[in-house]
């Protein structure tokens, strides 16, 4: 199952759940922070996962 | 006695500036000397006077909040010592270990145990732990996801450019800047950590009144202390560091450097001690993800999310029962 998996996708939302993690421990003047990175890497990951099955697309034809 | 006390503490706190900037010489001069832009000499020069002039540019916020740590009515010359002896014993150990641990949160670390070993929970102000340990994370992933969109937007600018010979001569010139950024940025946030140090001392003899300005004899022999043992320490480091540098082409090197230097500014200006070496860490392991994944080397990353969790509760142990010796000798 995981053999097919873009592992630099999975990296971004590992990281972005880490930081989703850290928002509520964070004192409320830097909760930006936490917000920005977990949207940034978030789509981030979206979009290597989409590059990385497009490119698999491709290497089948 | 309090008096030969108190100018050892802070003798012994510039050491640890010392051997801070001694460490990280190499994060702010490898790319530099590795792409021959500069000599190891002129790259030490370079980089330690960058370290040196950060207190002209960037307030000193950070300085204050490690002075926040411990609360004022607890914090003295013995909780001072226990605190730093906790950090540079950590520093040497995780060395030992080869666990890139960080010279900042050992200090945090070490602070935090001396005072609660004295004073209990209360003795801490958990505003200020608040303000620094999501950064611990936060810092990193500044540096990665910085590192990361910096690189694919300058890839994407330079990808018409059919001269990569051209392309990599401009960024080896860039590399100045960005190593003069990172050093400014190292300057600005390593040394405030000792100022902070030593404001505490200060505060807790009794020298300086709590949220004073710090004293420019306290900002000067800081930013000297750090520069000097980057002086000396890069000189050293890259004499013996040759091929294990990472391999980083000039292009890469610049968006690490300016993801580093991005991060470093930012949290300097808020006030947020961070460490320097996690920062170029996640900065290079973003740069190494946006060009080939599998080109990171991930060990290094996962010994670094282990220092992060070991780090602070570590140092703080240790320095609690150095203040436990302390105290028995009190």
């Amino acid at each position: 199952m995981f053999k097919d998996f873009d592992r630099r996708a999975g990296f971004f939302f590992i990281s972005a759940f880490a930081c989703l993690l850290l928002i509520p421990v964070a004192l409320p003047k830097f909760r930006f922070v936490g917000i920005t990175l977990v949207i940034v890497q978030s789509i981030v990951g979206l979009l290597s996962l989409l590059d990385h099955l497009s490119r698999k697309k491709a290497n089948k034809r | 006695m309090t008096n030969v006390l108190f100018w050892s503490v802070i003798g012994m706190a510039l050491a640890f500036d010392f051997v801070n900037g001694f460490h990280d010489a190499a994060n702010s001069i490898a790319t530099i000397v590795a792409t021959r832009v500069l000599s190891p000499f002129k790259a030490v020069l370079w980089a330690a006077s960058f370290n040196f002039i950060a207190f002209a540019v960037l307030p000193l916020k950070v300085a204050d909040e490690i002075a926040k740590v411990v609360s004022k009515d607890i914090a003295s010359i013995g909780v001072v010592f226990a605190g730093l002896l906790g950090a540079i014993f950590w520093n040497v150990l995780t060395a030992w270990l080869g666990l890139p641990s960080s010279s900042s949160h050992a200090l945090v670390g070490g602070l935090a145990g001396a005072a609660i070993a004295k004073g209990g929970w209360h003795a801490v102000k958990t505003e200020t732990l608040r303000k620094i340990a999501p950064f611990i994370v936060y810092s990193p992933m500044i540096g990665v996801t910085l590192g990361f969109l910096i690189l694919v937007v300058v890839m994407w600018i330079v990808h018409k450019n059919r001269n990569p010979k051209a392309v990599n001569k401009r960024f080896r010139k860039l590399q100045l800047l960005s190593a003069a950024a990172f050093s400014l940025g190292h300057g600005a946030n390593d040394a405030q950590k000792t100022m902070g140090v030593i404001i505490t001392l200060l505060v807790a003899t009794n020298r300086m009144t709590s949220g004073g300005e710090a004293p420019m004899w306290v900002v000067l022999s800081c930013h000297s202390a750090i520069a000097l043992g980057t002086m000396f320490g890069g000189w050293k480091i890259v004499k013996t560091m040759g091929n294990k540098l990472t391999r980083l082409d000039p292009m890469s090197g610049v968006c690490a450097e300016l993801a580093a230097a991005g991060t470093l500014f930012f949290a300097s200006a808020n006030g947020i001690p961070v460490s320097t070496t996690h920062t170029i860490t996640g900065a290079i392991v973003g740069v190494g993800s946006a060009k080939r994944f599998s080109a990171v080397r991930w060990g290094v990353a996962r010994r670094v999310v282990i220092a992060w969790v070991l780090t602070i509760p570590g140092a703080a142990g240790v320095a609690a029962l150095t203040y436990g010796a302390v105290a028995l000798f009190n």
